[in-house]
């Protein structure tokens, strides 16, 4: 069931992707994004980032603050979350969307999250 | 940093494919207690059994006043208990050890040249019980985790040492629970040492990850995220689970050769077990 | 149910591959469960099996019990992936892990 979901996600994701279309995010997707981002099972970003509003973050990766400066490509943003191994081999950061712990679309809602920060 | 490392490694590439063919468990130990002692300037090489207490304040504040009145020594009393009961053949555990049992914890995990495999205190234990002709017990928690306390405790402050016999078998062993140690795996993709070497010192959400040296001297421990006690084997299979991986069995191969391998690199240190943890 | 419903439909639109998965029997949920099986047990040889796949392929081999062999197919397919991604990892470490080691 969610492998059918996540798949027809891929397919929906991947045309917008090709078509460039870099709407604003909404609301709810922010909202999901800050969801995934603080779930212990899902994003977890917050067990080794800190960022405004996270409870009890840690400090194993770098603060995320004035994202929109820190990371502006939103592709490269997605590189890292998706596999930030292939860029950096040292790096410990769990490679989310190759090993399908975050599915595309979950990982672009952490995006649009981490863009209000 | 890197490219001067790289080019190094590339011009004395011959000799070191050399040295990583033969096991050299004697030097792995002091490059890993230099590295944490080069890492952590302040650091003095025993005050690592106190693992996280070393890197947070609060945390070490806390845990002042709780061992005030250790959570443990429920265990170690009741551990004694079962120590000192006898079996129905009239024998007790110090029938199966050296010294009677007493003092002789720091010597674990240890090899065993008759099965060619790691035997660390909890499968001892076990051992002593099918050779009395008792069941096994869990590996992980409850009666076992207990008189594994009460025994370390009888070595408390005694160097660790495990040995490595010059045993084809016994290196093996060793090297596989280095490769372990150092694999990464899991969803997560993490090692032992992505969190353990790497992330040492640092917070994981509230926690701060504690470095491996050290790690293993203060099982088993009780800590209050699980309530009760543990042994070392039962924290491996969190951490396995911590990195979305199925952790494997509490007296398998890996987790001996692992333990093998950790404790090896703590030689030297107090032994300080039990110990209480957040 | 009602958003695999919506999936469903959604993927009739989209992606006429995933919509086959309808037509899946219980011969072809069989198959994928195997073939999952197959993999898991080289994940697992590599000690390192992860948590995912295996919930994947008791959720499969439940379907297949209950007769949604859709959905068990898709489940077995999904188990089976993640064990490849497992079966890579593992592989590459088997290089790569000496890079961690400290000097």
């Amino acid at each position: 069931m969610k492998t059918i979901i996540t798949v027809v996600a891929l397919g929906l994701l991947s045309s917008v992707a090709a078509a460039g279309v870099a709407a604003a995010a909404t609301p709810a997707e922010i909202a999901a994004g800050e969801k995934l981002a603080t779930t212990t099972d899902q994003g977890n970003c917050d067990a080794c980032h800190m960022f405004k509003g996270a409870d009890e973050a840690g400090n194993i990766g770098p603060e995320l603050k004035d994202v929109k400066s820190m990371v502006p490509n939103r592709k490269e943003f997605y590189a890292i979350i998706y596999d930030e191994e292939a860029r950096n081999p040292q790096t410990i950061m769990p490679a989310f969307g190759k090993n399908q712990v975050l599915t595309p679309k979950q990982i672009n809602e952490v995006i649009d999250f981490m863009y209000t920060k | 940093m890197r490219l001067a490392f790289i080019a190094l490694a590339l011009t004395v590439s011959a000799p070191l494919a050399q040295a990583a063919s033969q096991p050299d468990p004697a030097a792995d130990m002091k490059a890993f207690q230099g590295y944490f002692l080069k890492q952590f300037p302040k650091l003095p090489l025993a005050a690592y059994v106190n693992g996280p207490y070393n890197f947070s304040k609060s945390e070490s504040d806390q845990w002042k006043q709780i061992m005030e009145f250790p959570p443990y020594q429920f265990a170690v009393d009741d551990g004694k208990k079962l120590f000192e009961t006898k079996f129905p053949d009239g024998k007790t555990y110090a029938s199966c050890f050296p010294n009677g049992g007493i003092g002789i914890a720091q010597n674990y995990p240890m090899f065993d040249a008759k099965t060619g495999k790691v035997v660390t205190l909890g499968i001892a234990i076990n051992r002593c019980r099918v050779a009395n002709g008792q069941k096994k017990l869990k590996l992980t928690v409850g009666p076992l985790a207990d008189i594994s306390a009460y025994m370390t405790s009888t070595s408390d402050g005694k160097p660790i040492n495990v040995v490595i016999p010059h045993n084809p078998k016994a290196l093996a062993a060793y090297e596989a629970g280095k490769e372990y140690f150092y694999t990464r795996r899991g969803q997560l993709n993490f090692s032992c040492a992505s969190c353990h070497v790497q992330a040492a010192g640092m917070h994981l959400r509230g926690d701060v990850l504690s470095p491996a040296l050290g790690l293993t001297a203060a099982f088993p421990l009780y800590r209050s995220s699980w309530g009760d006690m543990g042994t070392l084997v039962r924290r491996f299979i969190g951490c396995n689970q911590k990195v979305k991986s199925e952790p494997s069995k509490p007296d398998s191969t890996a987790y001996r050769d692992l333990a093998y391998f950790m404790t090896y690199m703590d030689n030297g240190l107090p032994e300080s077990g039990p110990g209480a943890r957040p | 149910m009602k958003r695999l419903g919506a999936a469903v439909l959604l993927s009739v639109m989209i992606c006429p591959v995933v919509a086959l998965a309808g037509s899946a029997t219980k011969a072809s949920a069989d198959h994928a469960i195997a073939s999952a099986q197959t993999k898991m047990k080289i994940a697992a040889s590599n000690q390192d099996q992860w948590i995912a796949t295996v919930d994947a392929f008791k959720a499969a081999k439940a379907a297949e019990q209950k007769g949604d062999f859709a959905i068990a197919e898709a489940e077995a397919k999904h188990a089976a992936t993640l064990a490849d991604l497992s079966i890579a990892q593992a592989k590459a470490q088997k290089k790569l892990w000496q890079n961690e080691i400290v000097h």
